[in-house]
């Protein structure tokens, strides 16, 4: 056999044809191999197995069906969560003096007569009979906390948000007094029509 | 719909894979491990890469020699990973393909005859030609896609096939004779 390649490989695949070849169309040599090969090939199929093997398809997990009105639900009641937390966290803020003291400066004033009638009854009266004076007194509070509360060094809001909200702050103590110096102007003529139906009643008028 | 239809479609074709290819796949492995439970394992593997990678097969070319080209690499790395390659001799072939009850006492004799000549000539190849032979028998593959399969030069691949059938005539012929 020749060791041209193309001539050797012509050869070996006359001699290991799966086709039946004339024997004239092959030198002795390559009949002598494709004899081998055909031995070979006949021993090969007699000692394969009878039946192929048993082979099952591996099934791939079809993907889940995709619901779409369940991802919208999971995502609307995942932004409720997240505005409901913010919400909290914004109401529980504590509440910041604003630089410059707006409370303070542009606190109204309260008319001395209407602040010393409230507090000179509400010293002189006990508490349940000056329900009205005490709830002043509690609302009244939080603005003398404002108030009083140190100026400290710390940075100021300057930004458009914290000035809205101061500029409500401040609204929101001006009707805050306000409504205080009519309440208290109802709570002294309230406690004047008692004082002259006890005296009625005592016959000292 | 159209999903399920491409499924089935799938599924056929895996059947029909399966129903040609795969004595002769199971064929080559078992002459390469030399070894049922392993060859058997072999081939189920085959089928499912092959089934894994349906997609990205295309028809073109030769089924049977894509299937082999599959089972010579898992034969190939079953080598590299050093698992227990046991050769089985005549009696473990008989074992593993016992004759059946059927057959008549000379024709089962004959073919432990047939298995034992068979363990013989493959323990006689080279690995490289017995891989080469396998390949070509089974797969009827062209030598340069045996060369490219089997990584070696077209050259080098022609040399071992023509050692390898010189070997068997050797064996299956020559000393045969009285």
């Amino acid at each position: 056999m020749n060791d041209d390649p193309i001539k050797l490989q012509r050869s070996l695949e006359q001699a290991t044809s799966a086709e039946p070849l004339a024997s004239g169309e092959m030198d002795r040599q390559i009949a002598a191999l494709r004899e081998a090969w055909l031995a070979f090939g006949q021993l090969l199929d007699a000692a394969a197995p009878t039946s192929a093997p048993t082979i099952v398809p591996l099934r791939t997990p079809r993907p889940a069906r995709r619901r779409p009105w369940v991802l919208a639900a999971a995502a609307a009641l995942a932004a409720s969560l997240l505005i409901a937390v913010a919400s909290v966290l914004m109401s529980n803020r504590p509440v910041q003096p604003i630089a410059g003291g707006v409370a303070a400066k542009e606190r109204p004033q309260p008319s001395p007569e209407g602040n010393n009638a409230i507090s000179g009854q509400a010293a002189a009266k006990p508490a349940p009979k000056s329900a009205v004076a005490a709830d002043v007194q509690r609302e009244a509070t939080p603005a003398r906390q404002v108030r009083s509360a140190p100026q400290t060094n710390q940075p100021s809001w300057d930004d458009d948000l914290d000035k809205q909200m101061a500029a409500a702050g401040k609204n929101l103590i001006s009707l805050q007094q306000q409504w205080v110096q009519r309440s208290g102007g109802y709570e002294m003529a309230q406690f004047r029509l008692e004082q002259i139906q006890s005296d009625v009643k005592d016959n000292s008028l | 719909m159209a999903a399920s239809q491409q499924e089935t479609a799938d599924e056929r074709r895996f059947a029909d894979w399966v129903r040609a290819h795969g004595k002769a796949v199971h064929g080559f492995l078992l002459a390469m491990v030399r070894r049922q439970d392993v060859a058997d394992d072999l081939s189920q593997e085959v089928f499912c890469r092959a089934w894994k990678a349906r997609q990205r097969y295309s028809e073109q070319g030769n089924t049977r020699a894509y299937l082999l080209r599959i089972a010579d690499r898992l034969v190939c790395d079953l080598a590299r990973r050093g698992e227990p390659n046991t050769n089985l001799d005549a009696d473990g072939w008989k074992r593993h393909e016992p004759v059946s009850c059927d057959a008549e006492p000379s024709r089962a004799a004959a073919l432990a005859e047939e298995v034992a000549e068979l363990t013989r000539a493959l323990e006689q190849l080279s690995p490289a030609q017995r891989r080469i032979l396998l390949l070509r028998y089974y797969g009827q593959m062209g030598f340069q896609e045996i060369a490219d399969t089997v990584g070696c030069p077209l050259n080098t691949t022609l040399s071992h096939c023509r050692r390898g059938l010189e070997t068997l005539r050797k064996l299956l012929l020559v000393e045969k004779k009285p």
